[in-house]
């Protein structure tokens, strides 16, 4: 199932802060990651992370390093301080969210 | 089939007012691609549809070339401000500060021509317009110029020869009134004592002699209780009366002692025989008169203080330095002079004792002794205490050798067991004093003139005309300066904007990053100069004592090597890391790297800083081989700062050797020259500028670092303004290099200089607040000996334990 390009577009930010979360990544790999790990099931549009990574970095949530690696110049993006509070932020945000949409979806409550 | 490069291009188009920026986002973006379409490679696509597909996953072009500008557009707009407040005050500051420095010179240019016509402007706003506090400081040299009557005459009165001096002094002592008179008339007596005295070699006119006793005896009556003028004039009459015949080894007066650490020794006695009966009896009658006073008072210092205190408070170490000088040029030709008197005596101690009249003789002997501690309780130098000492000891050692003469082998054997109680000096006040002194001679401060009565005129005159004229050099060389830097980064902006205007590409200008540049300037500026702080604070490593920065060629030899150091190590980094940025944003730069051999000179340089600071410190040439330190430190600094000065220019191509050299003339011999000018001038002597003190060779030192950072500049112009392509990624590392090595010009010529400045700031504070430079040495001499000098006053003056005459 394809998501909606809206839902897929208000993922990005959160989703490129879990990933790094987890290690630092480069712009390209990360894109893998998130193919391999749904499934192909969320599937980006590459030119849209690049935005979203500088704007981030300009935002102080993500830093950005150049690293040589056979040759190739790549610019690898790590997660900052200010960046977890923001996914911790951002998270619980989603869990809230989805969890009413959810109870609305199913008919619960009332 | 699109190439990549096109496709970046396209996506960053919205970029393009930011260069460097775009390059980086192109950079990140063809590596995405590149390894996008090897993927796809891999997944059995052909090249053409592998890059393909690899475009096409980035999405719709317009869309992403969109998003890209809106993910930037802060940061575009942050870094155009930033680049536009620190262009912007760097080059006003620059502005204000050549106006600033400028103006001061016109002022104090204004001021020193108007003085030299024989006007005085009445305020220096006149000449100055406004620029508040500059105008303030001026004012107050431009009261000191208009300085009224006495304070002027004070001024004046220290300079010229040892005749005009007198003529001074005679004037302002019968013009002066109050607290001043004692003063001055002291003075005049001095003055006029220094005048005999420097006939001391011819026989004086008797005349002469007369004239200068007239004198004693007229300010002996404004201050009947001083013992000086007596003193002075026992003195002379006692040695115009007698003759010098010097001591034989055998056969002569004399007895045997226990000297110094208790080494045997034997006490000789010179002869001084009676050539004129009735000055000789004079000078007896002097010296009896002399010790019926209730003090001994040159007010030698005091005059000097009160010329001090006309010129006001002190605000710089070169005052400061000025004050020390007139302190330690204070003439105290008494000194010498007292000694005759004691020798005069002797003659007529042992005729007395030979004529067994014990008492009389022991009369006269209290009399010296009197004298002498009357004398150590005001000394204020500690020479002048020494001396006292000195004419204390002699007259015990008359006295046990009037006991021997007259047969008291008990009184005789007590006396002698006085004399070797007296040279019980402790050994460490002793050590404490020489090194005292030798830190004083090596400080160049002094020359090596302080303990002699023949000073010659103050080596700093600190009269108006004077100070004004070293600060308009200052000024001047100051303000032509910062022109230099003005004119550079004016060609700097100028460039670019002319290149803009003829439509070709501005240049790109890299920004290494804050961390990166952090490091550099943590690295290459921060560290060195910190190393240098703590060596200046260690002086007994660096030989700086009390901060004072006062032995130029010692000290040039540090600032060229500072400078240098700093210069290379901003070159060095800052190129790695202006390489590493290229790289990150897809233009690769070479750099200009240096050769080996350009390592190996460095190194062989540092070690001869090296050992020319060891040899300077331990002193191997000696204290008269001041002029081989001089030279050699002038050449190794020129040199230094050649090899520094080379960092900035172009490193060469990395074709060979042989081209490198071919490169070294253009600018090796403007500096060479430089060098030699400095040195010749240093040569020379050009007796004044006063910033480091010791007054004689700075300004050829500042001379010496202008020129040859003027030759770094202009180096640095060519550099720039070659063979330029702007858009080829060498033109790059070129541009954002200039601002790096521009600084590093003005690092080179300041920031040896820097700290040392500090620490000297610190240092005026601190002398200040303990009431002079020499006071706080004259103290820690005096404290040092003061269980001996309160023993010796308690002997003598207030008669406690007094024997003598018994």
């Amino acid at each position: 199932m394809d998501f909606s390009q809206d839902l897929v577009k208000g993922s990005v930010v959160p989703v490129v802060l879990a990933l790094l979360r987890e290690r630092r990544m480069y712009g390209y790999e990360m894109v893998k990651q998130v193919n391999a790990r749904t499934g192909g099931k969320l599937e980006w549009k590459e030119g849209t992370l690049y935005p979203t990574l500088h704007r981030l970095e300009g935002d102080g949530l993500i830093k950005a390093e150049w690293e040589e690696e056979a040759g190739r110049m790549r610019k690898y993006y790590g997660i900052t301080g200010k960046g977890r509070r923001e996914l911790e932020r951002r998270a619980e945000e989603w869990k809230a969210f989805s969890s009413a949409v959810n109870v609305l979806l199913e008919g619960g409550a009332q | 089939m699109k190439s990549f490069d096109e496709v970046v291009e396209r996506l960053t188009e919205r970029l393009k007012v930011d260069p460097e920026l775009r390059a980086e986002v192109k950079n990140e973006l063809r590596g995405h691609l590149e390894e996008s379409a090897r993927e796809f490679v891999k997944a059995g696509r052909n090249e053409e549809e592998a890059q393909s597909e690899a475009v096409r996953a980035l999405g719709e072009e317009k869309e992403v070339a969109a998003g890209l500008w809106e993910g930037n557009k802060r940061r575009v707009s942050n870094r155009r401000v930033a680049r536009w407040v620190v262009g912007g005050s760097l080059v006003s500051a620059a502005g204000v500060g050549t106006v600033a420095i400028a103006w001061g010179a016109v002022i104090s240019l204004s001021l020193l021509l108007a003085m030299l016509a024989g006007s005085q402007p009445t305020t220096a706003g006149e000449v100055a317009g406004t620029l508040a506090q500059r105008v303030a400081r001026y004012a107050s040299m431009g009261r000191e110029a208009s300085m009224s009557g006495l304070d002027r005459q004070l001024f004046e009165a220290g300079n010229g020869t040892a005749e005009e001096r007198l003529e001074k002094a005679r004037k302002l002592a019968e013009e002066a009134t109050g607290e001043d008179q004692a003063i001055f008339w002291a003075n005049y007596a001095t003055q006029a004592l220094a005048v005999v005295d420097a006939l001391d070699d011819q026989p004086a006119g008797r005349e002469r002699l007369e004239g200068v006793i007239a004198i004693m005896e007229k300010a002996r009556q404004i201050e009947p209780a001083n013992a000086y003028y007596a003193m002075v004039e026992a003195s002379l009459l006692m040695k115009a009366s007698t003759k010098y015949v010097e001591a034989t080894e055998e056969g002569g007066p004399g007895f045997d002692y226990r000297g110094f650490r208790g080494k045997p020794d034997r006490w000789f006695f010179d002869r001084y025989d009676v050539v004129d009966a009735a000055m000789y009896e004079r000078g007896i009658a002097k010296l009896r008169l002399a010790a019926q006073g209730t003090y001994l008072q040159s007010h030698a210092y005091d005059f000097t203080h009160r010329r001090l205190k006309a010129l006001g408070m002190a605000t710089s170490l070169a005052d400061e330095v000025i004050g020390a000088q007139e302190e330690w040029g204070t003439a105290m030709p008494y000194l010498n002079v007292f000694r005759n008197a004691i020798n005069g005596t002797q003659t007529r101690v042992f005729e007395l004792a030979a004529a067994h009249r014990v008492a009389d003789a022991m009369g006269l002997i209290k009399d010296e002794c009197r004298v002498s501690g009357m004398m150590a309780a005001s000394a204020k130098p500690l020479v002048e205490f020494l001396v006292a000492r000195g004419m204390y000891l002699t007259a015990l050692g008359q006295e046990a050798e009037a006991y021997q003469v007259a047969g008291d082998a008990v009184q005789f054997k007590r006396s002698v067991a006085d004399i070797e109680g007296a040279f019980e000096m402790p050994v460490k006040t002793a050590g404490e004093w020489r090194r005292v002194s030798q830190l004083y001679l090596e400080s160049g401060l002094i020359e090596g003139r302080n303990y002699q009565h023949d000073v010659d005129p103050p080596m700093a005159d600190p009269t108006p005309e004077r100070r004004a004229e070293y600060a308009v050099a200052d000024q001047m060389a100051s303000a032509i300066w910062a022109g230099v830097m003005m004119l550079a980064a004016a060609r700097l902006v100028g460039w670019a904007i002319w290149q803009r205007v003829r439509g070709k590409v501005w240049p790109m200008l890299m920004f290494i990053g804050w961390g990166r540049l952090a490091w550099v300037l943590l690295m290459a500026v921060v560290v060195p100069v910190g190393v240098y702080v703590v060596y200046i604070a260690a002086w007994p490593v660096s030989g700086r004592w009390m901060g004072m920065g006062n032995e130029p060629e010692h000290l040039i030899v540090e600032y060229a090597s500072v400078g240098c150091v700093i210069v290379m190590l901003l070159r060095i980094l800052g190129e790695r890391a202006l390489m590493q940025r290229g790289r990150e944003i897809g233009h690769p730069w070479q750099g200009m790297r240096a050769g080996r051999g350009r390592y190996v000179l460095g190194v062989l340089l540092a070690l001869m800083v090296v050992s020319y600071l060891i040899a300077w410190h331990m002193d191997f040439v000696g204290y008269y081989g001041w002029i081989w330190k001089q030279q050699f430190g002038y050449l190794l600094a020129t040199v230094v700062l050649a090899y520094g000065v080379s960092w900035l220019g172009s490193m060469g191509s990395s074709k060979g050797a042989g081209e490198k050299l071919a490169q070294l003339p253009s600018w090796l011999g403007p500096v060479v020259v430089a060098g030699m000018l400095g040195f010749v001038i240093s040569i020379l002597d050009g007796d004044h500028s006063y910033r480091a003190g010791r007054l004689m060779t700075s300004a050829a030192s500042e001379i010496c670092l202008a020129i040859v950072g003027l030759i770094g500049v202009v180096v640095l112009f060519k550099w720039l303004t070659g063979r330029h392509e702007p858009t080829t990624s060498d033109s790059i590392g070129r541009w954002s290099l200039a601002p790096v090595l521009l600084g590093g010009v003005v690092v080179l010529m300041l920031a040896g200089g820097m700290p040392a400045r500090l620490v000297e700031k610190r240092e005026v504070r601190r002398i200040a607040a303990n009431g002079g430079l020499l006071r706080i040495d004259r103290e820690v001499e005096l404290s040092s000996w003061k269980g001996i000098r309160d023993r010796m006053v308690a002997e003598t003056v207030d008669g406690v334990a007094i024997r003598k005459g018994v």
